[in-house]
């Protein structure tokens, strides 16, 4: 519910810069997302609360080992959504521009590192008999001996999150915010599917 | 990217298409996935914009759900010793501690939802420059 909620306002911060070519088109974009991004990520919420009470082992073990990574998406997160809400509190470009990239650049990260998170669950993480496990962010981008949390495999279900992204945020502008594009926009919107995946 | 990833899973975890075999019923998802990803692909060519972004939605659901079946039982699968991984049957509080956090689930489920219904009823429809009146 998550990824496919916040996963599509994901997509939209970052297509932002690329799509929105005109400041009016971005305030657009913007919109589109404004009163449902801050609530998509209830179910973040939801998902910690879950885990906390259901399977506190999971929660332990997970937020101990990933401190690192979930320190880094928490602090994404808050540039998302200070991008979002301090971009129009003074009407000036250079103020705009640089919280439109903060806000694009984070939501890049942000899908990339959602992957990356994915990949480590999926090739598994070095457990000890107590359930603990420390991993660094990287060390030799390899499987073994000893991976960290980035590593070749995890790229690339990085960057599958990234693309899967992306294209569901630009179906999603296509189908909410009723915005003029230019003819090479129009053309990217079309393949929105295709090409990304 | 799909081909690669599911290359790049099946290197990684071949175990992980294990439950699929064992219980087919879970193919369902993967087929899901690839109607979806073509479906989302067809839509957006004949311009039905919101059963498209519908089938993307289904598209990601349905490839967290192969994970989750692929993994099942384990959470947090173990690279070191299989025996040390996180499942549902060794990380689960005690029963009495899951029937409350049941009877919380769905109180906090009710409300979430009401508040989406809402949330999302109150914003439907296109946006333009002139419809929404609050800055963002």
């Amino acid at each position: 519910m998550y990824v496919v909620l916040d996963g599509f306002d994901i997509g939209v911060g970052i297509l932002l810069r690329i799509i929105g070519k005109t400041e009016k088109d971005r305030d657009v974009l913007i919109k589109s997302i404004g009163p449902v991004w801050d609530g998509n990520e209830v179910w973040l919420l939801v998902v910690g609360g879950i885990l906390f009470f259901t399977f506190p082992k999971l929660y332990a073990s997970s937020f101990s080992g990933f401190y690192l990574p979930l320190i880094i998406v928490l602090w994404l997160l808050i540039a998302r959504g200070i991008g979002i809400e301090f971009r129009h509190i003074i009407d000036n470009p250079v103020w705009k521009l640089f919280w439109e990239y903060l806000f694009s650049f984070a939501s890049v990260l942000l899908s990339i590192f959602f992957g990356v998170a994915l990949g480590n669950v999926v090739r598994g993480v070095p457990l000890n008999p107590e359930g603990y496990f420390f991993e660094p962010l990287w060390t030799t981008f390899t499987i073994v001996p000893a991976a960290g949390i980035i590593d070749w495999f995890t790229i690339i279900i990085g960057m599958v999150s990234f693309f899967t992204l992306t294209s569901h945020g630009a179906n999603y502008i296509v189908m909410k915010p009723k915005a003029r594009y230019s003819s090479g926009q129009e053309t990217l919107l079309k393949f929105r599917g295709g090409v990304f995946y | 990217m799909s081909i690669v990833a599911i290359v790049s899973v099946t290197i990684i975890t071949p175990n992980i298409w294990k439950n699929f075999s064992t219980y087919p019923v879970g193919t369902i998802f993967p087929i899901l996935g690839f109607v979806s990803l073509a479906g989302m692909f067809f839509l957006s060519i004949q311009k039905k914009d919101v059963y498209a972004f519908v089938s993307s939605s289904i598209f990601i659901g349905s490839m967290l759900s192969v994970t989750a079946y692929g993994l099942f039982p384990n959470l947090l699968p173990a690279n070191s010793d299989q025996n040390y991984s996180i499942t549902i049957y060794n990380a689960s509080t005690d029963e009495y501690g899951l029937k409350i956090g049941f009877l919380w689930w769905i109180i906090g489920i009710i409300l979430a939802s009401f508040y989406f219904l809402y949330l999302y009823r109150s914003f439907r429809g296109k946006v333009d420059k002139i419809t929404t009146d609050i800055e963002y």
